[in-house]
């Protein structure tokens, strides 16, 4: 069994993270679950939270924010595919709370359930995620 | 003969168009080179899920899945047709808008009832008149900061929803796929109902679905238009960028053989009154000595 599986992240806009990874935790529809080398293959949903990354021969943790999106896990393969992803590194903490006051206004000021409450909720939580993650002790 | 003022003021204003254009042409590569990364980094992600989506259709029962797999009964027809906000980039709209014309054309006279959404300005501006209120919805300036997001919110989500309320059955994209600077292909995309390659052969068995196949699906073919239109716009984008630059080094070398063409004439036109001139003096002389 390999040590290892190809990860990659992926975005509409852009391939994030690509590389050999030894174990994932992500975050699914139903619950959190990890994923170690020689994974049943499986396929589900996300919800937006924390990914978290342990790279081949890297001791340390790599935190990620994603929004909702899906994960297919293969034997040899991880690939997580979400509308948007930014490590712990890109994410800018000013921008975020922006963000968030402004999704959060908005969510306010329209009715519940239509389309454009879905987005701007969307919005809200990701932003969420990624205060919370900028947040954390490196 | 015209006169050499004339000229003079032809030759600066020829001279100033070819620096316009040549700006818009710097403009343009500038522009082009963006686009083309976007529509590059967009490629593995609509991939991942068309393979996903392939994987998933081949074990669910198109009759029985989504609506947006079944097989199409009714005859009425969405075209989506992505053209550019802005001209002046050869015939990169005028493609997309004959297409559609003579699209429109068949399906009517075959029995199908035709609907157009316009994504840019310049296809609904020249269409507007011939297609009237088949124009469903009109979309303009996206192509300015363009996000996965915007495209999904503007364009995708009223395309879903139509859908969802049965205002049409089939939905097909119309846009210039870039092949390269100098040439972009007319795509044709049929995305409602979805036709997905269900020969996709799953790697290490089959996967398991969590939660059920089905849920999976269904979240996953709405996201699958989304994908493929911001995929039509990406490209349309890169394509439109393509085309301006082309048409606007043609443009640069046109009106740099104009330049020379009027300046040849401006110098014969010159040495011509020169010569009358001469003429007349030597005239002049000679007839003084008889």
């Amino acid at each position: 069994m390999a040590a290892t599986f190809q990860l990659d992240v992926v975005t509409p806009e852009r391939l994030v993270i690509s590389g050999k990874a030894s174990y994932v935790s992500a975050p699914g529809k139903d619950g959190r679950f990890g994923v170690l080398p020689g994974h049943t293959p499986f396929v589900s949903l996300l919800t937006a939270g924390e990914l978290t990354i342990t790279m081949q021969g890297e001791g340390a943790e790599q935190h990620v924010a994603l929004s909702s999106g899906y994960v297919e896990v293969t034997n040899e393969r991880v690939t997580v595919l979400v509308q948007r992803a930014l490590e712990k590194s890109q994410i800018n903490r000013e921008e975020a709370v922006r963000e968030e006051k402004e999704a959060t206004a908005k969510l306010a000021g329209i009715p519940q359930g239509g389309l454009e409450a879905v987005t701007w909720s969307k919005r809200c939580d990701f932003a969420k995620i990624c205060l919370q993650i900028a947040q954390l002790p490196n | 003969m015209a006169n050499l003022k004339s000229l003079r003021n032809r030759i600066r204003s020829v001279k100033n168009t070819r620096q316009i254009t040549k700006a818009m042409k710097m403009v343009s590569a500038a522009k082009l080179r963006r686009s083309q990364e976007r529509a590059q980094s967009a490629r593995p992600y609509s991939q991942h899920i068309r393979r996903m989506i392939g994987a998933l259709a081949a074990q669910v029962d198109p009759q029985s899945g989504p609506a947006l797999m079944v097989p199409a009964k009714g005859k009425r027809v969405e075209l989506v047709m992505f053209t550019a906000d802005r001209g002046l980039c050869g015939s990169f709209n005028s493609a997309v808008i004959r297409a559609v014309r003579s699209k429109v054309a068949s399906l009517e006279e075959s029995g199908h009832t035709v609907t157009v959404t316009c994504v840019g300005r310049k296809g609904h501006d020249v269409l507007k008149r011939q297609l009237k209120s088949r124009v469903r919805r009109v979309h303009t300036g996206l192509t300015k900061n363009l996000t996965f997001e915007r495209a999904d919110a503007v364009v995708t989500s009223h395309l879903l929803a139509d859908f969802a309320n049965g205002e049409f059955d089939v939905c097909i994209l119309v846009y210039n796929t870039f092949k390269s600077a100098l040439s972009i292909e007319l795509t044709w995309k049929q995305v409602i109902p979805m036709t997905v390659d269900t020969r996709e052969e799953v790697r290490g068995g089959a996967p398991e679905y969590e939660p059920e196949e089905s849920d999976v699906l269904a979240e996953l073919l709405p996201h699958g238009v989304s994908v493929q239109v911001f995929h039509a716009l990406v490209e349309s984008d890169a394509s439109e960028q393509g085309a301006r630059m082309t048409a606007m080094d043609n443009a640069v070398r046109n009106a740099g053989d104009m330049i020379r063409k009027l300046g040849i004439k401006y110098n014969r036109t010159r040495q011509a009154a020169i010569t009358t001139e001469l003429m007349e003096i030597i005239g002049g002389a000679e007839s003084l000595k008889g």
